[in-house]
This record gives C-alpha cells, structure tokens and sequence, in this order.
C-alpha cells in the first residue's frame, strides 16, 4: 500500500521526483509517477482538473492506495499588516488543513457556498486550519473577507479531491503553504491597471517575467474582455503564478521536508491507524463503515458451525460493538472470552442448523447486553402466553407502544376453536400485561 | 474561548454590542459581516471542531422569535413557550441534540433583547386569561453558562415584574448564578438545574459543572429566595441505575430540601434518528450505545416503553419516600 501524493503543479512536485525516483506511470495521462514509496500525481489547477484525474487514479490503482495527501500552495485570506518576504525557508508558514469548504460560485461579491465539507483524516495536528476552494483566484478584498469568515485559507484543488475520496472510500490529508495574501499589499492596488513597471516593482519580479507573461497574454486565452478591471485581474493572475513558479523548489524541499517528517514522527497518517486513531470523519457514513467491518470480520463469521444471514450480521456487528463497550475493551485477544461466555463452544456442540446457532448466539447477546430489557421481554412471552397457545399473534405497536393482539382465523361449521379464542380473549387478565408496558411490575 | 467573532454590521457599532465585545475573553479578532445568517449553518462544520476552533457570531435575531414547546415539555395544562436568544453550548454533552442540529457548533448571541421582551409581552398578552404562560431559554443554548458576558436576565426580569402570571424558566448545566443574583428574587422566575450523577457527569456531559458545584449554586439561591426547579434528565440506563440516583437525590436533598424545589421533571435519554445517528458518529465508544433503543411514539428513539417507565417509576419512588410531593413530579416528554 501506498500513499498518492498530490500535486497542482509538476513545480510544486520536483523534489519528490527527484529524490524518490519516480518513473512514469503508463496511464490515460501523461502526470502520473510511481515510485518504491508512493504514487504522484499532477493534477493541474483548479476543483475539477482535480477531481477528475484523482477519480480515474483511485479507481484504477483503488487496492494498492492507502491514503491521499495533497501538497499545495494558497492564499491567506486574513486580514495581515506584514507582505510575505520569502527570504528563507524559515519565513515559510504552513499549515494541516482540518476541514475543506468549497466557495461554487463567486458573483461580484456574493458567494455560494457549498454545504458540503470534508474533514481531513489528518486532525491531530496543532497547526491546522480550515481552506476553502475556490474556482477562480481571489484578489477582491472583500471577497476574502467574505471566504474568510467560512476558512481562513483558500485554495483552487482540495474540495475537488476531498470529495473524490469520499466517494471512493480513501482517507485525505492536505498541507498548504501560503504563497500570497489578499490583504497585504502583495497585490496590485485597485488603482494599478496593467502598468509592467509598477506590478514588476511591486512584487519583485523580473523584467523578463514580466515579459514572458505579456507574451502570453499576446498569444492567448484572456478569460474575459470586460474592460480595465478583468485585464487588471488576469494580469495578476498570471503573473502571480509566474512569482510562485519562481519559487517552486523552495516549495516542494518544504513539502518532501513535512513529507518525510510525518511520515516518521506522526504514525497517524500511515495507512493501518489513520483510521484508528483519527476522530470520525464528518462525512464517513454507513457504507464507510460497513467497508471498515469487511476488513474487520469477526471471527464468528468464519466458523462453519454458524450461520448469519445479511441482518443478522449486520445485528451480530451492532451487538458485539456495544458488547465491546460495557466491558470497555478493544483488545481482540478477549474476543474468545467474551464469547466463551456467551456460550459459543457450547453451541457449537449443539444438535443445531448452522443458522439457529446464530440465532440462539445473538440471543444471547442481547440478553447479555441489556438484562432488563430482556427480562421484561420474557415476561411479556409468559404473560401472553395463553393467547399464543390458541394462534392469538400479538406485536408492540411502534407508534403507541402498546399492544396488539391479531386475530386471523378461517371459519368453518365444525370449527370450535373461535369459540375457544374468544373465551380466553374475554377471561384474559389484562392487568399485569399493562402493570408491565408500565414498568409497575417487577420482573 | 473563542476562535474568531464575527459582528453584524448594523450592531456593530452599538454601544451594547462593544460593551458585550470588551466583557469577553481572550484576544479573538473581530470580523464584521453583513448578516450572520449569510455563514452560520450555509457550510457543514464538524461538530466535534467546537473543541479547538470554537466562533462566535453576534447579531440579532429576526422572524419569530418566541415559539411553542414541543409538547410535555413542561407542566401540563399551561402553555409553554421558548425564547430564542442564543444557538449553541460550550458544554458538550454525548447526548445532545444540537449536535448536527445547526450543522454548526459555532455560538450565536442574539442581542436584540428589547425585541425579545417585547415578544414575551405580546405572547403574554394573547395567551387565555386563566392560564401560566411559560417561558424557557434553554432550548438551543444553556440559559446561564455565559450570563456573565451577555448580560440579558435583567431584560426578562422586567417583563416577568410586570406580568406577574407569566412564567420565566432559566435552565442549566453550569453553577454560574452571579447575574442571577444581582437581581431580586421573584416567584415566577425559575432557576432549574439539569442534574445527574456525578460519575455520569464526568462521562458525557463534558466540561459542564460538577454535580457538587451545580448542587452549591442551587443551595445559594435557595438560601436567597429564588425558585428551583430540577431536570433529571437524561436518565442513561446502566446497570445500578437506580441506586447511583438514589445517591444523587440523597444529595440533592442534603442541599435543599424537597418543598425547596418547585418542580422535578425526570425523562431518560431520546434522540431523534438524524440526532443518534451523529451521536454515533461523534462518540462511537460512548456508554450511551450499551443499550438498545426502540422506535417510540414521536418519532424519536428510546428505551422500550417498559424499560424506561420503570426506571422513571423508580426514581419517582424513591423521590417520593424522600418527601417529594407527588404534584411536583412531571416526567418529561412521555
């Protein structure tokens, strides 16, 4: 099993590459590596080039993925008063998302959000933080201010690939460096139009830079045409990528540096006990657990004197969790205590169907797990007794909790058994049973 | 305490809203928004977040603002009424409904208090002249656990002088009684305390205040003239059920006496299938899972019908022998 480390951008991966050796994976793209440790893949840049090629990566390679980390850059989208100065990796700040919002549309200053969020399997880090993605990059203040209030981080990929993990059942974690801040000057001002000079000036870019980026700007695919604002906002697009394409192996030594690091100090994150350790997912469901009891059968289960049916499995399963509970132990080497006590090599030696010694297992259980409820119970099967004897069915109704008493019966001339049945109906003592739904009567 | 805060703009500036903001704790930045609505609930946060990254939002609260209670939630015959005032606890207990209710765990003060009293007058108003309207403030946040920092009772008080058939309910799991004692004692206002065993309390109903601590503060306002009422409630079944509440009424009884407390509701532990459905998701090794619970008559899921009544019974019993009078005893939601 191995961890898929992803990435936006093959900048964002070198170090990665190159110190883990990674070959090309022959794939239905070309950004896909494997190395003795891990799976690479290059996902482009946005929510849905994201999800996209994480989708086809999980399902093809689904068994030998353990766990999926994304490694990536974002904005801060705090209100700061200092500019990021990236002079040395010290000046790095990085952080453990926690929970990953997704922004589905930004119109002017109004926000959609989507409801859905994923939360990282990845949660006992202190320097964690909420990120929400967005699909375009963020430069209106307050549209930041807004986001910000929902995640102080913003990214363009996480919820894409969060959300292809819960589909397909894999636990995530991300780390992300903040590459650019909203607020604090690192962007143009409202007043600068694509102006080379002061943009170059601003954010300490290279002419050359500068140039590469109006060529491209010549060449190519302007998103909108909607005046001086949207020219504006392209333009810092670009050349914003341009300045984090610049320091890109800075990016990816820290992002191999935490890599290796959690790896070592925080076994949490490997495979076998992130799902042990971590809280429950805000999003893992029943199916999620039924995958985990797949992977964890009891050993019941295996025994060919015993037969379980789909429900009772799935009772056996709810049952030994809460037997688990009351003698608060994890520790399976009890298992066949617990068990033995419940009488299980005793009804293996039964004259039974496979399927009744489930049965009879299961009973046990219950009995076990709640003395009184079962006491009430037997007493109930007692106290109705002689209506059961002549074919008179009772069941507890769920909505008044009380009882029912069915009566079917085929009519016949010579038939005296109606007769009979309404007899013991008439003389039935009705007392105890309702002293009993009453909880009056002792058991 | 707090993570971030988060201001309306149209309150912002009130000098109520800076006071509210200089009495609270810590240096959480403050962020101003334009309605809180707009956030709060519009993205599923985990419930289980409020432990390090707890918000708050401050705004005011608008539509209804005072609703029916579901039914038995109180004493039969009058009608009772909460008063939404706040979203959210700072406790966290295992059984809480709020738990996924708001998909937030983030709190919320509403601090349009005038609105809410002049609510109250007018609910008072249209309610038949022969019967007690009640009010309570504990249905979606603890009534007095940040009392301190809101700073609201005094609003409640004066509609409750001024309608003396009126009804004030304050519940709570903490033992924080300063503002209430800042004000003057009044028949109709209740100060009642959620109670349970303490080794219960230590088990589910996390960092909320010792059964000593809540018992002190009853005895206080006792000793000063307030109305108690008490909630045992939930009940959780284990197997000494019976004799830990025993115990727990004993000291109930060490610190006030029975004609002290003017109503007991006792009720055991329900949820509805969305709620237990998060309380399994949250805390999957809780004790609260050791028993079965069974479909009941509103849709929600207990014990079975026999079960719990005879718990309940038992507990009535033993309040009874202790010299509880029989007419203070209301179970709660049966």
């Amino acid at each position: 099993m191995k961890n898929l480390i992803c990435f936006a951008y093959r900048g964002e991966a070198q170090t990665f590459l190159k110190n883990l050796e990674a070959r090309s994976k022959a794939f239905f793209f070309g950004d896909l590596f494997e190395t003795e440790e891990a799976f690479i893949l290059l996902t482009g840049e946005g929510p849905q080039n994201a999800s996209e090629k994480l989708a086809a990566v999980l399902a093809a390679f689904h068994s030998e993925i353990n766990l999926v980390i994304n490694f990536g850059i974002c904005a801060d989208l705090r209100p700061r008063e200092t500019r990021i100065e990236l002079r040395d990796v010290k000046d790095l700040e990085g952080y453990w998302v926690r929970t990953s919002y997704l922004a589905r549309s930004v119109a002017g200053e109004s926000i959609d959000f989507e409801f859905r969020s994923f939360s990282s399997r990845e949660n006992s880090f202190q320097k964690s933080m909420d990120c929400i993605t967005v699909f375009e990059r963020v430069f209106n203040p307050a549209v930041a201010d807004k986001l910000s209030v929902i995640a102080p981080l913003a990214d363009r990929e996480l919820w894409g690939l969060a959300s292809v993990c819960q589909t397909l059942k894999k636990p995530f974690c991300s780390y992300k460096l903040i590459s650019d801040r909203v607020f604090d000057g690192t962007n143009p001002p409202e007043s600068v139009t694509n102006t080379k000079f002061d943009y170059k000036v601003d954010q300490g870019v290279t002419e050359g830079d500068v140039e590469a980026c109006s060529l491209q700007a010549a060449q190519g695919d302007r998103p909108s045409n909607d005046g001086i604002r949207s020219n504006r906002i392209w333009y810092k697009s670009i050349t914003i990528c341009e300045v984090i394409r610049q320091k890109a192996e800075i990016y990816s030594d820290h992002f191999f540096q935490i890599w290796n690091e959690t790896i070592a100090e925080h076994p949490v994150i490997t495979p076998a006990k992130s799902k042990l350790n971590s809280a429950p997912s805000e999003n893992s469901n029943q199916s999620e657990k039924n995958l985990e009891l797949e992977s964890h059968k009891h050993f019941v289960f295996k025994d060919k004197d015993f037969h379980f049916t789909a429900s009772m499995e799935s009772h056996f399963n709810r049952t030994w969790h809460r037997l688990k509970l009351e003698i608060s132990s994890t520790d399976s080497s009890q298992d066949l205590g617990l068990m033995n006590n419940l009488g299980y090599t005793w009804l293996k030696n039964q004259k039974m169907s496979g399927k009744e010694r489930g049965r009879q297992l299961l009973l046990r259980m219950d009995q076990k797990l709640n003395p009184l409820d079962w006491e009430w119970q037997v007493r109930l099967k007692q106290l109705l007794l002689p209506l059961t004897k002549v074919g008179l069915h009772y069941l507890i109704n769920e909505e008044t909790e009380d009882i029912e008493i069915k009566i079917l019966h085929n009519l016949s001339n010579t038939d005296k058994s109606l007769e009979e049945k309404l007899r013991i109906l008439n003389n039935f003592n009705w007392q105890e049973i309702h002293q009993l739904l009453n909880g009056k009567s002792h058991v | 305490m707090f993570e971030r805060i988060f201001v309306e703009y149209d309150i912002a500036d009130n000098p109520s809203t800076q006071a509210l903001l200089e009495r609270l704790p810590g240096n959480a930045p403050v962020q101003r928004i334009d309605k809180l609505e707009n956030y709060f609930g519009r993205v599923k946060k985990p419930y289980l977040q409020k432990r390090n990254s707890l918000n708050l939002f401050i705004g005011t609260k608008k539509g209804h603002l005072i609703k029916p209670a579901p039914p038995a939630y109180g004493v039969i015959s009058d009608p009772h009424f909460y008063f939404i005032h706040s979203y959210n606890c700072i406790y966290e207990c295992e059984y809480c409904y709020l738990q996924g209710y708001f998909h937030s765990p983030d709190l919320v003060f509403y601090v349009n208090y005038e609105e809410i009293a002049a609510a109250m007058e007018e609910t008072i108003h249209h309610a038949p002249a022969e019967t007690f309207p009640w009010f309570h403030a504990g249905e979606f946040s603890d009534s007095l656990a940040l009392s301190h920092l809101t700073q609201e009772l005094g609003y409640y008080w004066k509609v409750m002088e001024k309608n003396p058939r009126a009804r004030l309910e304050l519940r709570t799991k903490s033992a924080n009684i300063r503002e209430v004692l800042k004000l003057p004692p009044l028949p109709q206002i209740f100060v009642s305390f959620s109670l349970a065993p303490q080794s219960r309390i230590v088990r589910t109903e996390h960092k909320t205040a010792s059964l000593g601590a809540r018992l002190a503060a009853m005895k206080k306002l006792a000793e000063n003239g307030y109305s108690l009422g008490v909630h045992l409630d939930p009940i959780i079944y284990e197997e000494n059920v019976i004799e830990l509440y025993s115990e727990c009424i004993d000291e109930i009884f060490d610190h006030v006496s029975p004609q002290q407390i003017s109503y007991l509701s006792m009720g055991v532990v329900r949820f509805t299938k969305d709620g237990y459905y998060q309380v399994e998701k949250n805390y999957p090794q809780s004790d609260l899972h050791r028993t079965q619970f069974a479909k009941s008559f509103d849709d929600k899921v207990r014990y079975t019908r026999p079960m719990r009544l005879h718990i309940l019974n038992k507990i009535k019993d033993y309040l009874l022998k202790k010299g509880m009078n029989d007419s203070k005893i209301y179970f709660c939601m049966e």
